[in-house]
């Protein structure tokens, strides 16, 4: 199970989308994080919590994905949580 | 003996009860008395010890530990030998600072009245900003930069080019949409170890991000970053999502209505008269 750390706060700002670190998050110096469209959404399913493959099945249907493009999602949808992991985002 | 007092800082009425000697003297000048119908933030400074229920911790530094519930803010002192902690209502605009000792530690009782009364004003749509700040053709500008970046010199080399402005506040300046929907900052008791301040309310002209370079040149950033940068650089609480939603709410009103410029500046004149130029063509 995947999830947002606690403590920020998604908001779209003139058009981009920014996770603001909040409380213990600004007293740690954690940095605001701009997410485009399709980070925001991954954003808000790990705000619920959510297993990589259902991650991926949300999105699939989401973006209308072919068989062909599953790979291409998955490799999109692991880079992104990876740089969520590297800073200090995500939960597992 | 115990007494109250009335402030009027940026068209908000503050009441200070307490013992007399916990009242700070640079808040004299903002002294004044309130209608007897007007809304005040009141702040009574009580003798005691703070305790915690569970309450849900938000943050905690070297100094303190802030809970928070559905209808307060706790702070709780950890290091001070003058305050154990304060207690602050997020419905009614109501709070109460304990007090372990109260003679001559006026400065730390200022800083908790500060806190306090900041986390009101952005309920009230006003932000306070990061910044040196002057008074310029009738508008206050304010230079805004983390701490050590060179605001106060900044605003010392206008002064030393003989540029006609009057300083606003060394430190911070409190900045809102005013009744008119236009942008105006107010002065407050508050000025970090500045000692530059006023009690003043005058059109916001703007905001000048500075940036240490090699050489002085003057942008305006994007809307985004003109948010951003103010949000970066609020003093008004960001202790839980209510808190960051309504400051990033206050820059983006407020960024509508300002010049915003980002500033690559040395420590030489030239940067002043950059800034300088840069305003007088907006």
């Amino acid at each position: 199970m995947y999830r947002l750390k606690e403590g920020y706060l998604l908001k779209e700002v003139a058009g981009e989308y920014v996770l603001f670190p909040t409380g213990q998050s600004v007293v740690e110096g954690k940095n605001i994080v701009r997410v485009n469209e399709a980070g925001k959404y991954i954003v808000e399913r790990l705000q619920e919590g959510i297993e990589f493959n259902a991650l991926i099945n949300v999105q699939a249907k989401k973006y209308e994905a072919t068989q062909e493009d599953i790979p291409k999602l998955v490799a999109d949808t692991d880079f992104f949580l990876s740089k969520l992991r590297l800073q200090g985002l995500l939960i597992e | 003996m115990s007494m109250k007092k009335v402030y009027r800082i940026a068209e908000v009425y503050l009441e200070i009860e307490g013992d007399e000697s916990c009242f700070c003297d640079t808040m004299c000048e903002f002294e004044t008395e309130a209608p007897a119908d007007a809304e005040k933030v009141r702040i009574v400074l009580a003798a005691g010890e703070v305790t915690v229920p569970v309450q849900e911790e938000l943050l905690h530094t070297e100094e303190m530990t802030i809970y928070g519930t559905e209808e307060e803010y706790l702070m709780r002192y950890r290091r001070s030998e003058v305050i154990a902690g304060c207690r602050i209502q997020k419905q009614e605009e109501s709070a109460v600072i304990y007090i372990k000792q109260t003679v001559g530690n006026d400065e730390e009782i200022s800083g908790a009245i500060r806190n306090i009364f900041f986390y009101y004003l952005q309920k009230r749509g006003k932000m306070v900003v990061h910044s040196a700040s002057i008074l310029y053709k009738g508008k206050v500008w304010l230079f805004s930069a983390p701490s050590g970046t060179g605001k106060t010199s900044h605003v010392a080399m206008w002064k030393e080019c003989g540029y006609p402005v009057e300083d606003f506040n060394g430190d911070m300046a409190i900045c809102y949409i005013d009744e008119k929907g236009q942008a105006a900052a107010a002065g407050l008791p508050w000025c970090g170890t500045s000692g530059i301040y006023r009690n003043m309310i005058a059109p916001l002209g703007g905001v000048i991000f500075l940036k240490r370079g090699n050489n002085n040149s003057v942008r305006k950033p994007n809307v985004f970053e003109g948010i951003m940068q103010l949000t970066a650089r609020s003093l008004t609480p960001n202790w839980d999502e209510a808190c960051v939603k309504r400051n990033v709410q206050l820059a983006e009103e407020l960024a509508e209505k300002i010049s915003v410029g980002v500033l690559s500046c040395t420590y030489e004149e030239k940067a002043a008269e950059v800034s300088k130029q840069f305003i007088d063509g907006l």
